[in-house]
C-alpha cells in the first residue's frame, strides 16, 4: 500500500472514532443549555484533567513550540514555564469559578460580570471581547490542521480539503455532542498525545545519538539559540518575565478556559485537574527538542513551524507518521472545536438571551447555540481560506485582551467596594492602552502590551469604582458570606 | 470558618511559590547554559524540573486547602 495512503487511513481513522465517540456522549444525555455547554456540571476527574490537557497540546503547542525553537531558541522556555505557573492560577481560580457557577447557574464568564455587578452592558463587553479575541484563535487551529495533515499525508491530500473535512466532523460532533462529546474527544487526544510525544522524544537521538549531543553541536552553532535574548536578539529578561506573569495572570481569563472550571463536578475535581496538569505538559518537551534538533537538520527549512511533521517524515515509516499526524489533527482540531463551541455559547447566552432578546427560554437558547456552531464554524473556515491574514492583528493581542478582565474577576470575589463602571471603564482604558502599546509603541521597555494594559486597568478600576455607587447588599451579600 | 480562611491562606502562599520563583528566578537562571543536566542545557533543565515538582507543590497546596472536609 502507499504510504500516503496508509498515513491517510490512520488520520482520518482518528477523526472518524473521534466524531462516533463525541456523538454517542451527547446522544446518551438529555438534550439542554446546561448539559450542552457545561456537561451538566458533573464531569469527573479523569475527564476533566484530559480536557485542561488538551487546551496545552493544541496547533500551536504541536507546530508553534518547535517552530519557536528553530527561530527563537531559549525564548519558548517561557511556554514551559507557564505550563506551570497558570496551572498554580488555576488552581487559586478553580474553586471559585466552581463554587459561583453551582450556587448561580453560570455557564458563561460573562455570567459572573453580570450577576456580580449587576450589569447587563459589563456582560456584554466582556462577551464582545472574549468573542473578538477567540476567533484568531480560532482560525490559528484550523490553519494549523492544515498544514498537519498536509505534510503527514505526504502531500497527497491539500490543506483546504483537510480543513473542510475535520471542521465538518468537528460541527457535526458539536452540534450533537455539546461540550461533553467534546471532552470526550479530548480524553482520547489525551491518550494519543503520549504515544506521539514518545516518538518524538526519539528523533533528536535517532538523529545525533543523545540529547547532549544535540546541545552541544547547537552550542557551537548557534550558541544565541540557547539563552536570551535568543537567536533574533528581541526576547530580553524584561520580555520573559512580562510575558510569563501575562500568560499566568491571563490563561484562566479566557471564555472557554473558564467553561472547563464550571463543568467539574466539585471544587476538589476542578483544583486536582490543575494541580497535576503540570505532568502531563512534560509532553511537550520532546517537541521543543524536535525544534532545536530542526535547526542542525534542515537549516533551511521555509517554514520552521512545519519541523515536528517534516521531521517525522524524515525519521519514522508512514504507519507512525500517521499517528504523529493524528495526534497534531487531534490537537488542532479539538482546540478548535472548543473555541467554537466557546464562542457560540457566549452569543446566544450573552448577547441573545441576557442581551437583545430576553425572556428567551434556555432550552431556545440552547439550540440556538447549537445552530450557531455552524455558523461560527463557517464563518471562520471561510475566514482562514480567503483572508488568513484579517485577524493576525488580533491575534498579537488576545492575551493582552482577556487578560483585562483580571480586575473584575479578581475583585468580584474579593473587594465588595468594586462597581461595574469601575470595571467597564478599567477594561476600555485597559484595552486602549493594550492597542497602543502594541501596534503605536510596541511594547515599551520589551515589557508585554498586556502588563501595560493592565498597569492603567487597575487604578482605573479602583479609582472610579470608589467614586460611583456599589451594586446592591443584596448582590454582595450573596457573594461575601 | 477562621480555620478555613486561615487554610485558604497558607493554600495561596503554597500555590504562588512555582510563579514566584520562575518569574523572578529568570534573570539568575536563564543566562546559565552550561553545566548540561541530564543533556540538557541548564536553563531548559530548569523549566523541565519545575514541570515535575510544581505538581508537587500544588498537590501540598491542594492537601492543605482540603484537609479536614
Amino acid at each position: 500500500m502507499r504510504m500516503e495512503i496508509i498515513a491517510l487511513i490512520i488520520i482520518f481513522g482518528w477523526l472518524i472514532v473521534s466524531t462516533i465517540v463525541a456523538i454517542m456522549a451527547g446522544v446518551l444525555k438529555k438534550f439542554s443549555l446546561e448539559e450542552w455547554t457545561v456537561a451538566s456540571r458533573n464531569l469527573s476527574f479523569v475527564v476533566v484533567f484530559f480536557t485542561l490537557a488538551a487546551e496545552i497540546y493544541s496547533a500551536f503547542t504541536f507546530l508553534g513550540l518547535a517552530g519557536w525553537a528553530f527561530n527563537y531558541g531559549a525564548p519558548i522556555y517561557y511556554a514551559l514555564a507557564y505550563f506551570v505557573t497558570a496551572y498554580s492560577t488555576g488552581f487559586l481560580l478553580a474553586p471559585y469559578y466552581n463554587r459561583l457557577s453551582r450556587k448561580f447557574g453560570y455557564i458563561t464568564q460573562p455570567d459572573l460580570f453580570m450577576h456580580r455587578y449587576e450589569s447587563t452592558a459589563l456582560g456584554i463587553l466582556v462577551a464582545f471581547s472574549g468573542i473578538a479575541f477567540l476567533l484568531p484563535y480560532i482560525q490559528l487551529q484550523i490553519q494549523g490542521t492544515g498544514i498537519i495533515v498536509e505534510i503527514a499525508s505526504y502531500g497527497a491530500i491539500d490543506r483546504t480539503t483537510s480543513i473542510l473535512i475535520a471542521y465538518i466532523c468537528v460541527t457535526i460532533f458539536l452540534f450533537i455532542g455539546g461540550y461533553r462529546g467534546l471532552a470526550w474527544t479530548n480524553v482520547l487526544q489525551g491518550i494519543l498525545m503520549f504515544v506521539a510525544a514518545f516518538m518524538l522524544f526519539t528523533i533528536p537521538i535517532l538523529a545525533f545519538g543523545n540529547i547532549g549531543e544535540l546541545f552541544n553541536r547547537v552550542l557551537s552553532t548557534s550558541p544565541a539559540h540557547l539563552t536570551l535574548p535568543g537567536a533574533k536578539g528581541i526576547h530580553g529578561i524584561p520580555w520573559y518575565m512580562s510575558t510569563l506573569t501575562l500568560t499566568t495572570l491571563g490563561f484562566w481569563m479566557f471564555p472557554h478556559l473558564v467553561s472547563r472550571m464550571y463543568a467539574a463536578k466539585s471544587e476538589r475535581v476542578a483544583m486536582r485537574s490543575c494541580a497535576w496538569m503540570s505532568w502531563y505538559s512534560v509532553l511537550a518537551v520532546p517537541i521543543v527538542l524536535v525544534g532545536f534538533s530542526s535547526l542542525l537538520l534542515f537549516p533551511k527549512l521555509p517554514n520552521p513551524d512545519t519541523a515536528v511533521m517534516v521531521s517525522a517524515r524524515e525519521f519514522f515509516p508512514p504507519v507512525l507518521v500517521g499517528i504523529i499526524g493524528a495526534g497534531g489533527l487531534a490537537a488542532a482540531v479539538s482546540s478548535g472545536g472548543s473555541l467554537i463551541q466557546a464562542t457560540a455559547v457566549l452569543i446566544s447566552r450573552n448577547l441573545i438571551q441576557r442581551g437583545f432578546l430576553r425572556g428567551l427560554s434556555d432550552i431556545s437558547t440552547a439550540w440556538v447555540a447549537r445552530i450557531l456552531t455552524i455558523i461560527v464554524s463557517v464563518v471562520t473556515l471561510i475566514l482562514s481560506l480567503y483572508y488568513p491574514s484579517l485577524l493576525v492583528n488580533l491575534l498579537l493581542i488576545a492575551y493582552s485582551g482577556v487578560v483585562q478582565f483580571l480586575p473584575g474577576t479578581m475583585f468580584a470575589m474579593l473587594w465588595r467596594r468594586a462597581t461595574k463602571h469601575g470595571i467597564f471603564a478599567g477594561i476600555v482604558v485597559g484595552t486602549i492602552v493594550v492597542l497602543l502599546t502594541t501596534f503605536y509603541w510596541s511594547n515599551p521597555l520589551q515589557i508585554n502590551s498586556g502588563i501595560w494594559g493592565l498597569a492603567a486597568n487597575f487604578p482605573v478600576a479602583i479609582l472610579v469604582s470608589l467614586l460611583t455607587k456599589p451594586p446592591s447588599e443584596e448582590t454582595l451579600n450573596k457573594f461575601f458570606t | 470558618m477562621s480555620s478555613r480562611s486561615s487554610r485558604e491562606r497558607l493554600t495561596f502562599l503554597v500555590a504562588v511559590i512555582p510563579p514566584v520563583v520562575m518569574i523572578f528566578g529568570a534573570p539568575l537562571v536563564m543566562p546559565i547554559v552550561e553545566p548540561f543536566v541530564f543533556g540538557l542545557p541548564f536553563n531548559l533543565f530548569w523549566h523541565v524540573m519545575w514541570l515535575i515538582i510544581g505538581p508537587v507543590i500544588l498537590t501540598l497546596a491542594y492537601l492543605v486547602r482540603t484537609r479536614g472536609e
